[in-house]
C-alpha cells in the first residue's frame, strides 16, 4: 500500500511537473521580429538579437518568434556582424509579462552595402497585414 | 403606424444598438465620453506631439506643439524634424496638413454591434455615417472601427480601425488600412485623449507595393 502510494506521488509530481513549467512561461513575454524587407538584399538573412544573444538569422518574408522575461531588454539587428559590439540603433523595449510585442524590421537605404537598420515597436494592427504575407520561421538558429 | 414602429424595434439594427446601450449600461461606461471621441479634442488642450512616419528606408520624427489659446494660424507650432530645425519645405507641409479644417466623422448608429462581451472585455463595432464625410476623408466609408473596453473598470482600453478593400487616400491606391488607438482618461472632463495612435496605409506607388506607417505620441496634456 505504501509503495502504491509512492507511486502515486511520483505520478502526480510527473503530471503536475509541465503544468508548473508551464505556468512560469506564461509570466513572459513574447517578441515577434517581423521582416518583410524587399527585394533589396532578399537572399541575405538578418541577424536578430535580443540582450546581445543571437536569437535569428531571419529569412525575408518570415517572422520569428522569442519568448523574454518581463522587464526591459535590448533588440538589434545586423546584416553581417554576428555579434553585438557596440548598442548602435538598439531599441531597447520594456515588456509586461503576457504580453506580445511586434518589431518590425525596416532596412536604411544603404543597408546592403553594410548600412542600419530601424526597429519598430508596433502594434498588433499594424502589422498584421504584414503577418499575412510572410511566414514564422522556427529554423532560427541553423 | 404602429405596426411600422414596431417593426422597427424589432429589426435587427434596432436590436444590436440597444444591445449596445445594454451592455454600456451594465458595465457603467461612460456614454458621453464615449461620444466625445468623434469631437476634435484639440481645441480644447494643448499638448505635445511626436510623429514618426515611417516608410521602407526612411524614417522621419516630427516633434510639435499644439496651443489652443494662440491665435489661429500659430496654434501648431513644428519644433524638430529628425532632431534638427525643420526645413522650409518641413514647415510648409506641416503647416499645410494642420490647417486643414476636416470635421471628425460621425458613427452611423445604425451599424452599431456587439462584437464580443466575454473575458473581461467587450467590443463594439461601428462604421461611420458616410454624410459626416468629405471628400478628404470619404474613404472612412469603408472604415469598420472597434473599441475595446474593460468590464472591470469600465474604461476604453483602444480603438481598431480597418479597411480591407481597395480604396482611394487623395491620389493614391491603396489596398489596406489598420489603425490603433490607446487613450488615457480626463477625470475632470470625462473625455478619453489619444496617447498613442498608429496607422499602417498599403500604397501602391508606380504599382508598387509601399507599406508607409505613421505613429503618434501625445504628451503633457493640458485643459485650455
Amino acid at each position: 500500500m505504501k509503495a502504491l502510494r509512492i507511486a502515486l506521488l511520483f505520478l502526480f509530481a510527473a503530471c503536475f511537473a509541465p503544468a508548473a513549467r508551464a505556468q512560469d512561461s506564461t509570466g513572459a513575454a513574447k517578441v515577434y521580429f517581423v521582416r518583410n524587407t524587399g527585394y533589396n538584399g532578399m537572399a541575405i538573412a538578418f541577424h536578430c538579437f535580443i540582450d546581445s544573444v543571437r536569437v535569428c538569422d531571419l529569412r525575408n518574408k518570415h517572422y520569428s518568434v522569442h519568448t523574454v522575461p518581463a522587464g526591459d531588454h535590448t533588440l538589434n539587428v545586423t546584416l553581417y556582424a554576428k555579434e553585438i559590439k557596440t548598442q548602435k540603433n538598439t531599441l531597447t523595449l520594456s515588456v509586461e509579462k503576457d504580453k506580445i510585442y511586434y518589431i518590425k524590421i525596416l532596412p536604411g537605404k544603404t543597408y546592403n552595402y553594410g548600412g542600419t537598420f530601424q526597429l519598430l515597436s508596433v502594434a498588433e494592427t499594424t502589422i498584421k497585414s504584414v503577418l499575412a504575407d510572410c511566414k514564422e520561421q522556427t529554423d532560427c538558429l541553423k | 403606424m404602429l405596426t411600422a414602429l414596431s417593426l422597427l424595434l424589432a429589426s435587427p439594427v434596432f436590436c444590436q444598438r440597444e444591445d449596445v446601450l445594454k451592455a454600456y449600461s451594465k458595465y457603467k461606461i461612460d456614454q458621453p465620453a464615449v461620444d466625445s471621441l468623434h469631437e476634435h479634442y484639440f481645441e480644447r488642450y494643448s499638448f505635445n506631439l511626436k510623429t514618426t512616419i515611417v516608410t521602407e528606408g526612411t524614417e522621419k520624427v516630427y516633434q510639435a506643439k499644439h496651443d489652443p489659446s494662440l491665435p489661429a494660424g500659430s496654434q501648431w507650432v513644428l519644433v524638430t524634424v529628425n532632431g534638427g530645425n525643420p526645413s522650409r519645405l518641413d514647415l510648409n507641409t506641416f503647416n499645410k496638413t494642420h490647417s486643414d479644417k476636416i470635421p471628425p466623422p460621425r458613427p452611423d448608429f445604425n451599424t452599431f454591434k456587439v462584437v464580443k462581451d466575454e473575458g473581461g472585455e467587450l467590443v463594439i463595432s461601428y462604421q461611420y455615417d458616410p454624410a459626416s464625410l468629405i471628400q478628404d476623408n470619404d474613404f472612412m466609408k469603408y472604415c469598420v472601427v472597434k473599441l475595446f473596453f474593460s468590464t472591470q473598470t469600465g474604461r476604453l482600453q483602444k480603438m481598431e480601425s480597418e479597411i480591407h478593400d481597395t480604396f482611394k487616400i487623395k491620389m493614391f491606391k491603396a489596398d489596406h488600412m489598420n489603425s490603433s488607438v490607446t487613450y488615457q482618461y480626463d477625470e475632470t472632463e470625462k473625455r478619453y485623449l489619444p496617447l498613442h495612435e498608429e496607422v499602417s496605409i498599403g500604397l501602391k506607388l508606380l504599382g508598387r507595393p509601399l507599406e508607409m506607417i505613421t505613429i503618434n505620441d501625445y504628451s503633457n496634456y493640458k485643459k485650455s
